[in-house]
Order: structure tokens, then sequence, then C-alpha cells
């Protein structure tokens, strides 16, 4: 392989003013030698026609990052260069000046140098040196690597011949101690120099480079301290960190998700362009040790609300049971509960006739529908969303709640393709499903909104080892999630944690149901800043700090919001059913058993948007102007 | 400026009676301190002490780009009692300036060469009739002194550099003098230099070497014409012999770089005779390189010098013009006679009355302990009062009943102020002294006295002016600078303060290359 280079282009007045202000800079700069009694100075400078020629013999390696090469140069053309200067002509003066150098105290002072009387006058005889007739012929090895820079090495020596003709032609031994010298010194430029010199260069531009390598080490060295990472989580991310979250249940939780990030980092193949301000970091450092130590003063993120702060910002969201109480005034009270989100009100529901039950439960599935046609218009392909109904009074009830969760997998498989029924007149069955299946996923994300995508549950376990990643959930990585590896990865998990585990049956005695524990840390895993990616924390002190103590006062203190009572609900509809069907009594009940341990699994977790502007006309303004986004 | 170190030093060599002079580097000395006088950079400190008669100590600070100062001391095996502080110092001593260059006077019946120097101002003794007592006495003297050694050391921090200087009279005409620079900076950790002077009133001759690339040096001054000695009647000798002729020649040759190196050099001093102003021409040579230095100094009045140089070069046509003058300013000091007047007063007794001359009437010295210092100072390279100060103890106090009486035969006024001796050469005096004598007795006296009287009463007027400060200019056409330079007397300090303006050669545009102040103190 070879190059044609473009030779007459060097050929412009501007280079040529600019590689000769540049060769004089570099002639000059530093201390002259006392033999010059004047500055060099560019008489002539001429590229000639001829280019050399550059060719490459081998690539030994190629890589985005390194890059070795053999290749060879070769130059015979009419490139020739006049200096001009003045010679010192008097030794002694070179003497003296070279003794004065030697001097210890203040310049002036001839203390060791001997007082001259008019043998060290100086005697300066103009010089004229022209380099012509350049053959260069050499092999070259270019070995770049980003961290170590480039380096050139000449496997030989390039120098075939170059002519020096100076004013001092005319004395033989003059000439050709001139000859001699140039040619020496041009051959060192060739060996030390250049390489040195280009090697210096390259270092200088791939300083960046190496800088950021050095602040990726020293991140991971004290990674306890700092805590960042990107809003741009992959899905490694997300499975990697929640992987290592239940482990971080007994430890910190942000230096956990810190070198989760980290490691993160590390792996990463590609480039990660990452910028690391200072700023940001120490502001991270700040929030974290305002956690560790209970201090008042928390550092203000901006479009990050804190999850202590989370109930202020989402008051004015409009959520499920703001749409509902638009039409059903009675729900009025419930609105300003101070935990609105977008989950199934279940507070409704409670001591609530069947009928009013149905009645609400209709009007929710109305607005869901309508919300999920309204995004759904929006995107070209309109799926039917598919709608699980679970009909009472039918045999076979287990097998069924089998085929549906094989079904599932399917679905799961398929990725999107869940289909939303409407609502069948089976309003009790389905309803206990649905409100079950309840993500307490952070529903006024405008990222939810953006992608009104239905999520799969991505755990299919049993309910001993059945337990979700208290992580936040993002609903297109857990759709792309392999189900069948999560659940693997998170048994494992499980197993290995045996505090977790503790931790986790106790729960189960407390509560009586063993969703509500995954619940529970959804809950607050799905929230504030831990759902942002930017501290995806796992929720150890959410127990306490999550709003559910507040909220199921009278009920068991762990119970979440979402917490249903289906003792209770069986016991309504054992009493409106007991009239009409004997067969759906008992499927209820069997339904209800099963429904306690199963709650969580093998249903299509609908995520509630509220979007409910189509049948609230008060939040249309919100809508249109959506509030900014909690990160980015 | 000199350094306190290089004033103690001067005065050790004129208290040793080593004519400095004599040698070839200083053939031009006159013209160097006019033309090519050195200009301080950034801002330097002196604080000296001479803690005894032999031992002194300096520490200099100084500031240009980063902050480093010194730390000498000197030690002298002879008493240097003719010092001053930077108080009462004159300026003529402190500070480099015209030269007046003293014609051999030989003694009679004393053979012109190396033993005839400590011999070489005695004339007046014979001349005066003086008893030979105090001659036996200068003998003795010399003898005990001729082997004085300076020594001499400088640390300079940060750093660990060193700088060291012996001074060793091997006999009265010979001295050893070796300079060494200590400082790991350098290759082989320093260098030395060793000078081995021979220096009689004839000529001196000098061999040099040191270790910075081998360096061997040969250098020669010869003073032509045959010093007035006794031996010849007074009627024979020259009228207005008060002219010096030397001629010298250096040889050099770097061995390490084969370097060679070669110049000669020819000076003429003299007084002139209608106003006794001092002038000296000099030529030098460089046969190797092709060119000529050509200078002639001329002291126009007691308080001003001006020098002119021309550069030449045969092979490049090369040339040089350089010009510059030192302006004296006198002392504001109401108390004492203006020169002018006390020149008046000098031209009456001394018309009439020839051997007088040192009746002359000059102002006094501002402080009696100045004057005593003045005193030997100046007298110091007269063995007769280095002898005196033998014969008195080191800075005992000659009466000038005493001394007068030694010197001159005639009566001498009480008013006689010890300053006037001071200050006056001896040599000269009684040279310009003996040689009125001559005339006199030639019958020529009036003129040859008039003569006598315009040249000494000059160097009298000049020795005994106060000045206070000095100011030098200097410029040169082909380096197109401008050189200006303050020295004077602040307070106690001795100040000097200079610039050099240069012409860039790009912006045509002037611009200071240079400036600095420094301010010394000693005492």
């Amino acid at each position: 392989m070879s190059f044609k280079v473009n030779w007459n282009s060097l050929e412009t007045d501007s280079l040529s003013t600019w590689t000769k202000e540049i060769l004089t800079n570099a002639l000059n700069s530093g201390k002259s030698p006392h033999i010059l009694a004047s500055n060099i100075s560019i008489k002539d400078l001429n590229f000639g026609q001829s280019a050399p020629d550059f060719e490459i013999l081998e690539i030994g390696e190629l890589d985005r990052d390194r890059f070795r090469g053999i290749f060879k140069i070769s130059y015979s053309g009419d490139f020739h260069l006049t200096l001009h200067t003045k010679v010192q002509a008097n030794p002694l003066n070179i003497y003296y000046s070279n003794s004065l150098e030697k001097e210890v105290g203040i310049e002036d002072s001839e203390f060791i140098t001997p007082q001259f009387g008019l043998s060290n006058e100086q005697f300066a005889i103009p010089l004229d040196l022209k380099l012509s007739d350049i053959k260069i012929s050499g092999i070259g090895i270019i070995v770049f690597s980003k961290s170590k820079g480039l380096t050139l090495v000449f496997r030989n020596d390039p120098l075939d011949s170059i002519k020096v003709s100076s004013t001092f032609d005319t004395v033989q031994v003059l000439a050709n101690f001139l000859q001699k010298q140039i040619e020496s010194q041009i051959r060192d430029l060739f060996r030390e120099t250049l390489p040195t010199l280009i090697h210096q260069l390259s270092l200088k531009y791939l300083s960046l480079d190496n800088n950021m390598n050095e602040l990726r080490t020293k991140l991971a060295a004290n990674a306890s301290t700092s805590s960042s990472s990107t809003s741009s989580t992959s899905s490694s991310t997300t499975s990697s960190s929640s992987s290592s979250s239940p482990s971080s249940f007994t430890s910190s939780l942000d230096s956990a998700n810190t070198t989760t990030s980290l490691k993160m980092l590390e792996n990463e193949e590609e480039d990660f362009s990452l910028v690391y301000s200072a700023k940001n970091l120490q502001k991270n450092l700040k929030l974290f040790k305002s956690r560790e130590t209970m201090s008042l003063h928390i550092p203000r993120f901006r479009n990050i609300v804190q999850r202590t702060h989370l109930d202020k910002f989402t008051k004015n969201y409009p959520n499920l049971i703001n749409s509902l109480a638009l039409s059903n005034n009675e729900l009025q009270k419930f609105t300003h509960h101070p935990h609105s989100h977008n989950a199934v009100p279940i507070d409704i529901f409670k001591n609530e006739s069947f009928e009013k039950t149905d009645g609400l439960l209709k009007d929710i599935s109305n607005i869901q529908a309508g919300n999920y046609y309204k995004f759904a218009t929006q995107k070209e392909n309109t799926v039917k969303p598919k709608r699980r109904v679970i009909r009472l009074g039918k045999s076979k009830n287990k097998s069924k709640s089998k085929t549906e969760t094989k079904t599932e997998h399917n679905d799961e498989n398929s990725n999107n393709d869940n289909q939303i029924v409407p609502l069948s007149s089976t309003p009790a069955s389905s309803s206990s499903s649905t409100l079950i299946e309840e993500m307490v996923e952070e529903p006024s994300t405008p990222i939810m909104k953006e992608t009104s995508e239905f999520i799969n549950p991505a755990t299919k376990t049993t309910p001993q080892t059945q337990i979700h990643h208290p992580t936040p959930r993002k609903l297109e990585l857990r759709v792309q999630a392999d189900p069948e590896l999560h659940s693997e990865v998170s048994t494992d998990l499980h197993s290995r944690s045996s505090a977790h585990h503790a931790l986790y049956q106790e729960f189960i005695r407390s509560t009586q149901s063993p969703s509500l524990y995954d619940k529970v840390l959804t809950t607050c895993g799905g929230v504030g800043l831990g759902n942002t990616g930017y501290f995806s924390f796992v929720p150890q002190r959410a127990l306490s700090a999550s709003p559910i103590k507040a909220l199921n006062e009278e009920l068991n203190e762990k119970k979440s919001m979402n917490h249903m009572d289906f003792n209770r609900v069986s016991q309504r509809l054992e009493e409106k059913l007991k009239q009409n069907n004997g067969d759906m009594l008992r499927k209820n009940n069997s339904m209800n058993s099963n429904s306690n341990s199963v709650d969580a699994e093998d249903k299509p977790q609908l995520v509630h948007h509220d979007t409910l502007s189509a049948t609230a006309a008060a939040y249309a303004g919100l809508f249109t102007a959506p509030p900014p986004p909690y990160y980015h | 400026m000199y350094t306190y170190m290089e004033y103690l030093q001067k005065c050790f060599f004129k208290t040793t009676n080593w004519n400095e002079d004599n040698i070839f580097s200083n053939i031009n000395a006159t013209s160097q301190a006019i033309l090519d006088f050195p200009i301080p950079n950034g801002l330097k400190v002196d604080s000296s002490s001479k803690t005894t008669d032999y031992l002194a100590s300096s520490f200099t600070l100084s500031n240009f780009h980063l902050i480093n100062g010194s730390l000498a001391y000197l030690y002298s095996l002879c008493p240097l009692t003719n010092t001053m502080g930077t108080k009462d110092v004159s300026l003529q001593d402190a500070i480099a300036g015209f030269r007046i260059i003293e014609p051999m006077i030989t003694l009679r019946n004393q053979p012109v060469g190396p033993k005839t120097k400590k011999l070489r101002y005695s004339n007046k003794y014979n001349n005066n009739n003086n008893n030979n007592k105090n001659i036996n006495n200068k003998k003795y003297a010399m003898k005990k002194d001729s082997r004085n050694s300076l020594l001499y050391g400088r640390m300079y921090f940060p750093g660990s550099a060193l700088e060291a200087m012996v001074i060793k009279r091997i006999n009265e005409n010979t001295q050893l003098l070796v300079k060494c620079v200590s400082n790991p900076h350098l290759e082989r950790n320093g260098t030395m230099i060793v000078y081995l002077q021979n220096n009689t009133m004839k000529y001196l001759r000098e061999l040099i070497y040191s270790t910075n690339e081998s360096l061997i040096g040969l250098r020669f001054l010869y003073n032509l014409g045959n010093p007035i000695t006794k031996n010849i009647s007074p009627a024979l000798a020259p009228k207005f012999d008060n002219s010096v002729v030397s001629v010298g020649t250096e040889l050099w040759f770097a061995a390490r770089t084969m370097s060679p190196g070669l110049s000669t050099a020819l000076r003429y001093s003299t007084r002139s005779t209608s106003t006794g102003k001092p002038l000296t021409m000099t030529l030098a040579v460089n046969p190797i390189l092709g060119h000529i230095s050509s200078t002639y100094t001329v002291k126009t009045s007691v308080a001003s010098t001006f020098c002119s140089k021309y550069d030449f070069n045969f092979f490049s046509y090369a040339s040089n013009l350089s010009l510059g003058f030192e302006l004296y300013s006198y002392a504001r000091n109401k108390n004492y006679l203006s020169p002018v007047e006390s020149s008046m007063m000098l031209e009456q007794p001394t018309a009439t009355v020839p051997g007088s001359l040192h009746n002359q009437a000059t102002k006094p010295r501002r402080e009696s302990q100045r004057q005593k210092s003045e005193d030997y100072i100046s007298s110091s390279d007269s063995d007769y009062t280095r002898m005196q100060v033998k014969e008195f103890g080191p800075g005992g106090r000659i009466t000038s009943e005493q001394k007068s009486n030694d010197r001159l035969p005639n009566k001498v006024s009480p008013i006689q102020n010890k300053r006037d001796r001071g200050r006056e050469h001896f040599t000269n005096s009684s040279s310009n002294n003996s040689n009125s004598n001559i005339n006199s007795n030639a019958n020529t006296n009036l003129d040859a006295a008039f003569e006598e009287k315009v040249t000494t009463a000059f160097q009298n007027l000049v020795n005994a002016s106060d000045f206070s400060s000095v100011v030098k200019v200097s410029t040169s056409l082909r380096d197109k600078t401008v050189k200006l330079l303050w020295e004077g007397r602040v307070k106690d300090f001795l100040v000097s303060t200079g610039a050099r303006i240069a012409i860039n050669p790009v912006t045509n545009a002037p611009e200071f290359s240079k400036f600095g102040i420094n301010f010394s103190y000693a005492f």
C-alpha cells in the first residue's frame, strides 16, 4: 500500500512563511551556543517539486486504540534550505563566554575569568549554510497506543546523503568539517530528536483520554465516596444492579450501587462517553453523607425529587383516584390522600356494597381502557389490549390458572403482544385479579406516560422464592429481560443471602401475604431517586419510611395500601352470590385461597397511567404540558 | 563601585606597595571605567564590616529573578588600617574612575631592577637631605612586611557554590594569586586560576594558568624610558618628565580547545603642562583579528572626565565609536571652603615658595576620623607612610608636626591639614617636589615651578575635593546603547543605580535592557 502525496500543495506562500517562522523559532529557542554571534535566520526555503514516497509495508496490529505498522519512506527531491547566521571566529571570545558562565557571583563579575585585553574581542563572520540534495530512504516502525502515545522508530539510518554548501567552501578543511557535522546532526535528528518530539506531541494530544482512565480507576478505588451513574442505563445495568441489590440489603446502599455501576462501566466494551463533573460528584457525596448522618440539610438536585418529598410533588398529578373522583363525588375524600398514586385505590372498595364496587370497577376499567386506546391510537399498531378474564363458577380453576401462567410465558416471549380484554361481566373476579396485580410502580413519571405499555411480571417462580427484586422497574427493560434467567438469578441470590431470607420469612408471617413484601419493596424501589437510575437505591429503609404504615393503620401495620383483604371481599361476594350461584360461590372461595399466594405472578401487570384527559377535562392542561421529567 | 571586598583588596595592594597599574589588563582601566562600567541588575544590598584591622566580613543579598545572597570573609596578614566605611570614604576611592599613572621614580644609587621598587618613593628623603634613619627604618619595615598574604572566601546561597582567593607575596616583587570556584553544577566541580606575577617598577611579568580548558597565559608590561634616578645630576633630568609610556602584550592559549589569543597595547599617560590636567591615551591591537582600538581620556576639570574610544577592524572594516563622561558633584557643606577658594589659596603660597607645596590650605575632612583614615589610604602606596604607621602603631595618630618634619625640610605651618597630606599621593608630591628643586637648581625655576605647581595643584585639588555623587554616561554608536549610572552617598550608604537603554533592532524603539540599584553599607 502506498500513498500519493500531493506535494505541490505545499508550495504556497502562507505555508512557507509559516514553516519559516516555526523553524526560526525552533532554531533560536533555548540557549544558543557561544560560537554563534547572532541569531539564525532562514534565508531560503524551498520544498522542491518531487514528493517523497511513502509506502506501508506491513500492518502488524490494527485496533481502535492501537496501531503498529512498518512503512518505508524514500525521498530524493530538490528540497533545499538556506540558513544565515554569524559565527564567532575568535576562539578566545568563545572561551571567555564559556568561562563567564562558570562564574558563581552576580553577572559581570570576573572572578575566575582572567581579564583579557583586546585578545577576546569578538569577531563575527557571516555564514550561509545551504542544505540540498537530501536523499532519504528508510524503514520506520510506527507504534501507536492510546495510552502510550505514538512511537516512531527508524530501523535503519534514513539519511542517505545530503549536500552541505557554505560560505567556507573555499576552505576545504572547514567544508569537510561542516559536512560531517551536519550529517551527524541530521542523523541524530532522525534517530533521537524526531522520535522524542513526535512521542511528546502525541502524548499531549492523548492526555485527555489518559485523564479519563485515571479518573475511572480512581472512582473504582474509592467507590464508596462517590455514587454516580448515567441516566442511560442499559439492560445490563439493570440486571447487574438488580442482581446485586439484595445482597446490599445489609450493607450500605449507595456504595453497593456505585460499585455495580462502576463494574458496569468496566465491563462496558464500547466507549462509554461519561463526563464526570466534579460538581456532580461533590453533590452526590453530600447527599450520601446526609443520608448517613441524618443531616437535615439535603442537597437539592435539579429535576429530581427526594422520595421523602414525593408527596408534594405527586399531589397534583392526575391519577386514577382523581379521575374517579371526578365522576363520583363520594370518592372526593380519597383524593386528598397524601399517597395518591396510580394504583387502584383499594380503600374505595372497602366496606362497600358489591354494586358499588362493581360500578367503581367498571369506571376504573373504562378509564384504563380509554387511556390505553388514547395512546395506542397515537401509535400505529393498535392492538387490542388483552384482559384476563376469570370466569367464576367454572370448574378446573387450578388448571386454568396454570394455563394462564403458560400463556403469560408465551406472552412475555412475544413481548408486547399482551391483549387487554375489556372487563367482562364478571367484575368481582376480574377486579380482584387486577387489583392484586397492581404494580405500585411510580405512576406519574413522565417516562411511563410516554411509553404506555403493559409489562409482564418478570418473575415466575414459586411463592417461596418468588420475590421481586426491589429494583426500579423500567418498563421496556422489564419486557426485554429474560424472565427465566432473571428468576434464576434471583433465587440464587436469595438462597445466598440468609439474612434477607429471614427477613422475608418474618415479613410473610406478619403480613399473611408473601407478595406484599415484594410490593413494599417495589413501591419503594419504583419511586423517586431509586427509580431514576441515578440512584437505584435498594429500599432498605423503605419499610419504615414508606407510606405504608400511615396508610394501613387499621390493618397490619406492614400492609400496603394495595393490600386487599381478600377474606373480606370473598365474604361479600359470598353474601351476594349465595343466592345466585352456588358454583360461583365455590369457585370464588377457591379463587380467594389461591389469590393470596399466586397474586403477583401469573397475571398481567397493569400499569396505570394518569392520562385521563379523555374523562377529566380538568386535567387537560396538565397533559398538554406535562410536568418535567424526573430524570434525564 | 567597588564592593567592599574589592576595596579592601585594593587597600591591601596599596599597603603592601603593589602597583596595580603595571598589570597589563589594567592598561586601559581608565577608559573601561568610563565607557564599560558595570550596571547593577536588580536590587542588591551589601552590608560589610571590618571587625578588626585584619578581618572583615560582608553579607550580600540580591534579588534578581530570585533572591540569593552571599557571605564573605577576608583576612589579611597585614593590618588594613587605611580603610574606611561607606560613611567616610571618598568617592574617588570607592568608585573606579580616572587613574593617574605615576611616573617611575627611583632612588639614587639604586640599580634599576627588582630591588629598586621598595625604594621607589624614597628619593625624596635623599632629595631633601633627609637622614638615613628613615631609610633604614623603612628597609626594616619592608623586610618585615614582604611576606604578606590575603585570604578571601565567599559562600553563595542558595546552592553550595564557593569562591576563594589567596594572595601570597612570595617576596617583595613576586606574588602568587590563586582564585578558585567550587560549584557542584560545574563540570569537575569547579575551576581554579593561578597568577604568578612579578612586579617591578620597570616591568611586570605574569604567568597565568587556568584549569578551565587548560588556559595558559603570558602577560608583559614594560614601562619605557629610564626611571628617574638621582644618579644623574638634577640638571640632566628631563624637564617635564611627568609622562609614562607603557607597552604590553598578552599571549593566551587554551590547550584543550586549541584557542590562541594575542594582543598588544600601548599606553601614554601624561599631564598637560599648562593646566596640569592628566590625560591617558591607549592604542591596542589584536593582530590576529586585525582589530585596533584607540582611546583618549582626559580629565577636563576637577570634577569631570571625558573619554572617547574608536574601534576599527582591518579585515571587516567594522568600526565603532564610543563616548563617555563622568561628572562629579560636590558635597554641599557650607563649612568647608569651596574648591575654587582652596585652589586660589593654594596658588598663592606655592607660587612664591616652591618648597612649601604642602602648605596649601585645603578644606578639612568632614570628620577627624575620616581624615585619619583618608590619610592612611591615600598614603598607602607610600612606603614612608606605612613605615610611619608601623612606628606609631596601627591606627595610631601621627601628629602633623612629626610627619611634616619627617617629610619636608621646610617649616610646616601649623595650619597644614592632614587631609592635604593624605589625599595627595606622596609620590607625586615628592617627585614634583624634587623636580621643582631640580628645576630651581637649573635656574629655570620660575617656569618649572609653575609647571610643577600646576600639575601638583590640580592633582591635589582632585584628591582634596569632597564629592557626593557621580554621574556616568556612555554610549556606543554601533550597539546603539546608552548607559547611565549614578553613584553617590545617601545618608551613610553608597548607592549605585543605573540603566542601560538599547534600541531594539527590530522595532527601533528604545527599551530598558538592564536596570538595577545597589545599596552598600560598611563600617
